[in-house]
């Protein structure tokens, strides 16, 4: 690890279990679906790192574990704020009160994510009054500012979700997580459902901020084009494990699991001379039920018999490059 | 009527208008189109600029604030004569042909597409005893179904088939959406977003599907969608849109290698995947108008950094010329632009 780089947060064997039910009347957890299995990763102060994957790959159970939306099964995510470290894993929800405006979420929908019934001042204002840091007039004049930031007028003050495009909305949605002074944000598929020009625009706004107020993102996206853009780490997930994780450069141009592979193979690029080929085929995993050892055997065309005895664990390729594949070792 | 090329589908000046709260506002203005015999054509353009309408349109069905107020739209059967569209009666038998028979449909959701208390099989089936000229066997249909499955690459089709659309994944409904479509080998298939709701994965399978599909039955394609990177892959030609109008119109190659109109041009520059690493995407400012409330003179021009005051916020916009052959733009400075670099 560099020296130089501050951790601000850590992640270890994090794991969240989603109970199955037999059906009937007693109903016992028949089984567990591994939504989050054993992911371990550091972040550093003012970087942002991508989480990628296919639907159901677990990365936005993981973010909204990280931000204790969700209790995890086991494991530890420590937050290191102003020299103190505190594992947010088994803090009560009370103590964690005090920790939550230090790390702070941008939602994908910004049609649901917005309460219709109230005014942005009040939306954006809101997390000021819970927390009880400002009073009514002084939480007014916050919000004003904050708005200007993003990109909003502070005549937007008394509007109404319903008066706004998807870009603003979005960028309401931004200024909410921006007014608590966070040093951490999710950001759970922030531009996927805005219009490419505008979905620049909030690309830019998102990396302005970052360098403003030296934020750290965790962001969460299936968008590889985005990702590669924004992010300065990549971790892709497959399954409820990370598979591969590295710096962006590193991750694009020398991917080494044959899932990110495959991913990457994927991507339809705008220039009709580059033509699609795709390395593999084959379906999303059906995460219920998944084989031991490798989760990824089913779909790998690089598969052996070696793949099922050996279990994920993400090992050291090259500085800032980790990957769990048995066979690149 | 057809010139040089042989065409499958011609739109001429298409005008859609919705009427609500007492006002109306036109959702297309003006557009001409002309799908080419096996070709893609592919309508691109931000939500609300009326490339899904334009689609609806061919097969009547926009709904009832819409109504379309004039153009023509014709389809050119092979071996057949033309069918005027635009003339046809909303309860005509031939409409009720056109619409699965001619030309098939997919929707952008696989899951609403679907409907969930038939089996897909019973869907896909629907086509055959619907829209086939000669009379086919229950047992005739149903192993033509089982074939068109393995086509689109569903797994032991002939026990998928008596499915319920719950029963298997997002990417397979949407392979049996195409296969809806497809059983009944229609010269023209309307794609609406056909890969937006599926991961990247599965999106380059249906890419790669649609690809094959239209080698092997030589069906034209209207290919509607906001994905650069999917418009680079399967399209021929491109339109670009923008509030009810066809901002630029060539050929993929043209419109990505050579765009024209600013709008085209701020479209590409905002787009993650072209941009270098670190340097600021060139983003659009503002946003997309409502339709209801469309800028006078060129709709582009209160976000286009080419704007001339004088210019281009009077009168009704440019009109789409071609410029260099086969190369169409509507800009009133695109002269300008493309000459002096701008």
């Amino acid at each position: 690890m560099d020296c130089e780089k501050k951790i601000i947060l850590s992640v270890e064997n994090l794991c969240k279990y989603f109970p199955i039910y037999s059906k009937g009347f007693f109903a016992k957890i028949s089984g567990y679906v591994k939504a989050v299995d054993d992911v371990s990763f550091d972040l550093f102060e003012g970087e942002t790192i991508g989480l990628v994957g296919e639907s159901g790959c677990g990365k936005t159970t993981a973010a909204r574990t990280i931000l204790r939306a969700l209790t995890p099964t086991s494991g530890k995510i420590i937050l290191k704020t102003n020299g103190i470290s505190v594992d947010l894993a088994d803090l009560s929800e009370s103590h964690l009160k005090a920790l939550r405006p230090k790390m702070q979420m941008i939602f994908q929908d910004p049609f649901s994510s917005l309460n219709p019934r109230m005014t942005i001042g009040n939306i954006v204002g809101e997390p000021l009054i819970i927390h009880k840091m400002a009073k009514k007039r002084e939480m007014l004049d916050k919000v004003k500012q904050i708005l200007v930031r993003v990109g909003l007028s502070s005549e937007h003050l008394n509007r109404y979700p319903h008066a706004f495009s998807g870009g603003q909305r979005q960028r309401i949605g931004i200024a909410r997580a921006l007014i608590m002074n966070p040093s951490l944000i999710i950001a759970d598929e922030a531009v996927s459902a805005l219009d490419v020009s505008v979905q620049a625009q909030v690309l830019n706004l998102l990396m302005d901020l970052q360098k403003e107020f030296n934020l750290t993102y965790i962001f969460v996206s299936h968008n590889l084009g985005v990702v590669r853009y924004i992010c300065n780490r990549v971790a892709v997930m497959y399954a409820g494990k990370i598979v591969e994780i590295a710096s962006t450069e590193k991750l694009f141009e020398n991917p080494l699991h044959p899932y990110t592979q495959m991913l990457l193979s994927a991507i339809p690029h705008p220039d009709p001379d580059i033509k699609l080929v795709v390395k593999q085929a084959g379906e999303i995993a059906d995460i219920t039920s998944l084989p031991d050892g490798c989760k990824f055997y089913p779909r790998c065309s690089f598969r052996s018999s070696d793949c099922l005895c050996n279990s994920m664990q993400l090992k050291k390729i090259d500085d800032d490059h980790f990957v769990a594949c048995p066979l690149k070792s | 009527m057809i010139n040089e090329k042989d065409y499958i589908l011609t739109i001429d000046n298409l005008e859609i208008c919705f009427e609500v709260d007492g006002g109306s506002f036109k959702a297309v203005d003006n557009v001409s189109l002309k799908i080419e015999r096996g070709k893609t054509l592919a309508i691109v353009g931000e939500s609300g600029c009326g490339k899904s309408v334009t689609a609806y349109s061919i097969l009547k069905l926009i709904q009832k604030p819409g109504k379309i107020i004039g153009g023509k739209i014709v389809l050119y059967p092979s071996n057949e004569r033309p069918i005027d569209i635009s003339e046809l009666n909303e309860r005509s038998q031939l409409l009720y042909h056109i619409r699965g028979g001619y030309i098939g449909m997919i929707f952008q959701e696989p899951m609403t597409a679907l409907s969930p208390v038939h089996t897909i099989g019973n869907q896909i089936l629907e086509g055959i005893s619907l829209h086939s000229k000669e009379k086919i066997s229950a047992k005739k249909a149903r192993q033509m179904t089982i074939e068109m499955l393995n086509k689109v690459g569903i797994p032991n089709p002939s026990e998928k088939i008596d499915l319920y659309p719950h029963q298997i994944s997002g990417g397979m409904r949407q392979r049996a959406v195409i296969a809806m479509a497809m059983i009944t080998k229609p010269q023209l298939l309307i794609a609406d977003e056909p890969t937006t709701a599926l991961d990247v994965t599965i999106q380059a399978q249906i890419i790669q599907l649609m690809k094959q599909l239209q080698k092997e039955f030589g069906t034209s394609i209207i290919l509607i969608t906001h994905d650069f990177g999917v418009v680079a892959q399967t399209a021929d030609d491109v339109a670009v849109m923008y509030l009810g109008r066809i901002a630029e119109h060539a050929s993929v190659r043209e419109i990505i290698k050579n765009p024209m109109h600013p709008y085209t041009k701020a479209l590409l520059g905002s787009l993650p995947d072209l941009a270098a690493k670190g340097k600021r995407l060139q983003s659009v400012d503002g946003f997309v108008p409502q339709s209801f409330d469309r800028p006078r003179g060129c709709a582009f021009h209160t976000r286009c950094k080419y704007a001339k005051d004088g210019l281009c916020n009077v009168g009704f916009g440019a009109n789409l010329d071609e410029f260099v052959k086969g190369h169409k733009v509507a800009c009133l400075r695109a002269e300008e632009i493309v000459n002096y670099g701008l």
